[in-house]
């Protein structure tokens, strides 16, 4: 027996020397080291797509917004807009042609330079494609380069909130030499789902899939070269298996730890938790076109709106990491009024204003949802506690989310959670979707409310081109929607990141959430 | 022999028609359309149904079917509406990844409950087979993703010895790619380092992964041979003065391993279908994460590539099971029976 053994034994000591000397071939390999920084982020997921002109994931976004520039930026942590690729813009026609002049000197990551005729391409391309990114521009008729340095929208019609829209992930420009890699009639896209091909202070170096992506630093980049030369993100999708490696000091930045989690993490030495108030809200449709005839009433839906415990339901749904909203446009978006009514979870004051409806008993309500939103079964269970408190009598309904998208389009609900968040930073975004009576439906305004005092306000308010004619329209309708609610505002979630103490120089920006601003970051 | 090959192939048609048109229709029956997945939450109709269009959605369903299978006729899968690749690329590159894993799990499955099945059959009643019963009752029972954290907890966080997560260490790129299977493609171009790092990175996985299948052989193979032991023909082999290892071996081993093949075929089939959890809780970029993520987009192509894919797997799988049957188990070959 013991013969059987012993050459078993020999050969594990030689391959245990091997290894301890293993190495691989000399120059290759091995990490390339960077002269610069490396981050580490660990993300939850792998990401789909790359192209910009096809992926509506955020998780995408996050690769591709470092890698690319566009048209217009947003300044620091604000919604505001500022030069990017464009020094100027300007509105003529009323509003219905934008004309961008472009910087010079900006490179794409092979070295060509970025001029008209690329932005034209880009929007030509993004058109053409027509997926969920084109969804955002249907309002753009043509796209012209009339000279290397301007390009011309023109519009079907005014619409005031364009130029918010180019500092979105959608509106990268792209580099035309992407349709080398046309495959078929692509466009290029099988190609740029794997690769970058813009003109930012990254680009892609590797994404092994479904293990990590790594960006570089593009050296052709026309600003300064970042002090994080490379920028890996690992995809570790257990929550645990991150908030070991966070807390060991193996990476970075977590995403993708749980909101129990993170709290047991604020505290800990060597790690800081970024805690601001996010736009993704979540609020209750009230279905005041089409749903029970008690709701077209002013005084019960004002009735609903005190009923709600709106901090037992934030702490219930998330852990007390939300604000309440006060009115429809959420802290940190241009025409958010802090003035206005905030309602309070005052039950007597629900009950009076439902005596004084008239309406006497109210047959119970349909509460729609699915588990589109991991709090929602939550958030329904306390809502139809609160209401029946009041004596408004609440069915809930469950159902899958595509079921509950279809339900939602054709107003067979009475009342519905929901959440929403902006594509680009304009009011627009929260009070012509949520309620101009045209946008009925799954296209934004799901309570099917129709004020034709509204409508006037808010239709105006897109057009005008003059941002403060533009604010006092959308403030003056904001206070007829929340006397008169069609939904009930109830919070704006936090935006919540744990990262090691040592990484400085993030900014948050609410309308980029989950994207690094990695070129303004450092680790000490 | 060839008349079973034969007869198997021709089974793998129809049972690849059948599972086609079972996924093709869950697929489409089931609520949810990965048109406004694509589009995103605020797109118009307009937009989704340009898109349905531009996927074929928007087609009758027995024309949809039927460009499915005129496409599946000349190998291709078609494309992932999530990653824009072709499908049969997307498989190739998580397949290998799976198919690592599952293979050593199985061999050290193999090789530590084979020997501990036959020490708890031959010693029966003895500490180690009260040894082996618990460990096999341990992994049956136990939930994987559960011993994956305490592996986590203990070897990486606790002790710090091996990595939590993934095939390779952050920043290391892979091997240059022969099979895909990174331990294999190293040692075949010389990549020590790589070879090194990812057979760190395997051990955590390996041991969850393959305590399952340790428990299934430990507890089949010691009933098993038990059974063999007890019979007559074994008791005249030791009469006759062969040695224990010729009896235990030649005529208990051989003989017990019948009915495992079987068992242990079927097991390695459903675990390159569906090794989601252990790939969950270590991150590894296997089929398992990769279908999960299809189901979730609605990536109807990937779903039903991958379903495809497995059937085949199984198939050819449960195939080479009988094929080995045959050659150990002479009443089947010659269609005797008892």
């Amino acid at each position: 027996m013991i013969r059987r053994f012993v050459p078993v034994v020999v050969v594990g000591l030689v391959l245990t020397t091997a290894a301890c000397s293993a190495s691989n071939p000399t120059g290759t390999g091995t990490s390339n080291a960077s002269p610069g920084q490396t981050l580490t982020i660990d993300i939850p997921a792998d990401v789909e797509a790359l192209d910009p002109a096809v992926t509506m994931d955020n998780a995408s976004w996050k690769i591709t917004y470092p890698t690319y520039e566009r048209l217009l930026g947003f300044k620091g942590g604000t919604t505001d807009l500022q030069p990017e690729l464009a020094t100027s813009w300007s509105p003529t026609d009323g509003g219905k042609v934008w004309t961008f002049t472009l910087a010079q000197g900006h490179k794409f990551s092979d070295g060509t330079a970025v001029d008209a005729s690329a932005v034209k391409f880009s929007f030509d391309r993004l058109l053409k494609i027509n997926k969920g990114p084109a969804g955002n521009f249907t309002e753009i008729v043509s796209v012209e380069a009339p000279s290397t340095t301007e390009v011309r929208f023109t519009l079907k019609e005014p619409f005031a909130a364009f130029a918010s829209k180019l500092a979105a992930n959608y509106a990268s420009v792209i580099n035309p030499k992407v349709m080398d890699h046309q495959q078929g009639s692509d466009q290029g896209q099988a190609y740029l789902a794997d690769h970058t091909m813009g003109s930012g202070p990254y680009e892609l170096q590797s994404h092994i899939k479904g293990q990590s992506l790594t960006l570089v630093a593009n050296k052709n980049y026309a600003g300064a070269q970042p002090v994080i030369s490379k920028a890996v993100f690992q995809v570790v999708a257990d929550p645990s298996a991150q908030r070991l490696q966070l807390e060991k000091g193996d990476v970075d930045i977590a995403e993708g730890i749980t909101k129990d989690q993170i709290a047991a993490l604020e505290g800990k030495s060597g790690v800081t938790v970024v805690k601001k108030p996010s736009l993704l809200v979540d609020y209750l449709y009230m279905n005041v076109g089409k749903g029970a005839a008690a709701l077209k009433n002013t005084q019960v839906r004002q009735a609903i709106s005190y009923a709600i415990d709106y901090s037992g339901i934030i702490q219930a749904s998330q852990k007390g990491n939300a604000v309440q909203m006060r009115g429809p446009i959420p802290q940190g978006l241009t025409g958010h009024d802090d003035s206005l009514l905030q309602y309070t979870h005052d039950p007597a004051k629900a009950k009076q204003l439902l005596a004084s409806s008239g309406l006497g008993t109210i047959s119970p309500l349909t509460l729609l949802y699915s588990d589109h939103e991991a709090w929602w079964p939550t958030e329904a269970l306390a809502i139809q506690a609160n209401l029946q408190q009041v004596g408004i009598p609440v069915k809930l309904s469950k159902v899958d989310y595509a079921t509950e998208r279809a339900l939602l389009d054709k107003g067979t609900f009475d009342l519905a959670l929901g959440v929403w968040s902006p594509d680009y930073a304009d009011p627009y975004m929260f009070m012509n979707f949520w309620f101009d009576s045209k946008f009925g439906g799954l296209a934004g305004n799901r309570a099917f409310y129709s004020n034709p005092q509204v409508d006037t306000l808010v239709r105006q308010a897109a057009t005008s081109t003059n941002q403060s004619e533009r604010l006092k329209l959308y403030t003056q309708a904001q206070k007829i929607v929340v006397n008169d609610p069609p939904y009930v505002y109830l919070y704006q979630t936090e935006f919540l990141l744990p990262m090691r103490s040592t990484v400085s120089g993030f900014v948050y920006n609410p309308m980029l959430e989950g994207i690094y601003n990695l070129a303004g970051m450092k680790r000490s | 022999m060839l008349k079973v090959i034969v007869q198997r192939l021709a089974l793998l048609v129809m049972v690849l028609f059948f599972v086609s048109i079972a996924t093709f229709l869950m697929a489409r029956v089931v609520p949810g359309d990965p048109a406004q997945v694509i589009a995103g939450p605020h797109a118009s109709a307009q937009t989704v149904q340009a898109i349905r269009h531009q996927l074929g959605l928007d087609q009758p369903l027995p024309v949809q079917y039927g460009d499915y299978v005129v496409s599946l006729a000349h190998g291709d899968l078609g494309s992932s509406i999530t990653t824009q690749h072709p499908v049969a690329e997307d498989l190739k590159t998580y397949f290998p990844a799976t198919l690592e894993l599952v293979f050593y799990a199985f061999v050290v499955a193999l090789a530590v409950g084979v020997p501990l099945g036959i020490v708890a059959a031959v010693k029966r009643g003895s500490a180690v087979d009260y040894v082996a019963r618990i460990v096999a009752i341990g992994g049956l029972s136990l939930p994987t993703f559960w011993f994956g954290l305490v592996l986590i907890l203990v070897f990486y966080a606790k002790f710090g010895v091996l990595p939590s997560s993934g095939r390779l260490s952050s920043g290391l790129p892979p091997p240059p790619h022969v099979t895909g299977i990174y331990t294999l493609d190293a040692a075949l171009t010389g990549y020590w380092a790589t070879f090194l790092d990812c057979v760190k990175h395997l051990i955590l996985p390996v041991l969850a992964l393959s305590y399952v299948q340790l428990a299934v052989i430990v507890r089949q193979l010691r009933s098993s041979m038990m059974e063999v032991l007890s019979q007559d023909f074994v008791r005249t082999a030791r009469a006759s003065g062969l040695s224990t290892w010729t009896v235990i071996m030649r005529f208990g081993l051989r003989n017990a391993l019948v009915p495992m093949v079987t068992v242990v075929a079927v097991s390695f089939g459903s675990l390159l279908g569906g090794a989601v959890v252990t790939e969950t809780v270590f991150d590894w970029p296997g089929m398992g994460n990769y279908v999960v993520h299809s189901i979730q987009s609605l990536d109807f192509p990937a779903i039903m590539g991958f379903t495809i894919v497995i059937a085949v797997v199984y198939v050819l799988i449960n195939l080479i099971a009988d094929l080995i049957n045959l050659a150990l188990n002479p009443e089947v070959r010659y269609g005797v029976s008892s």
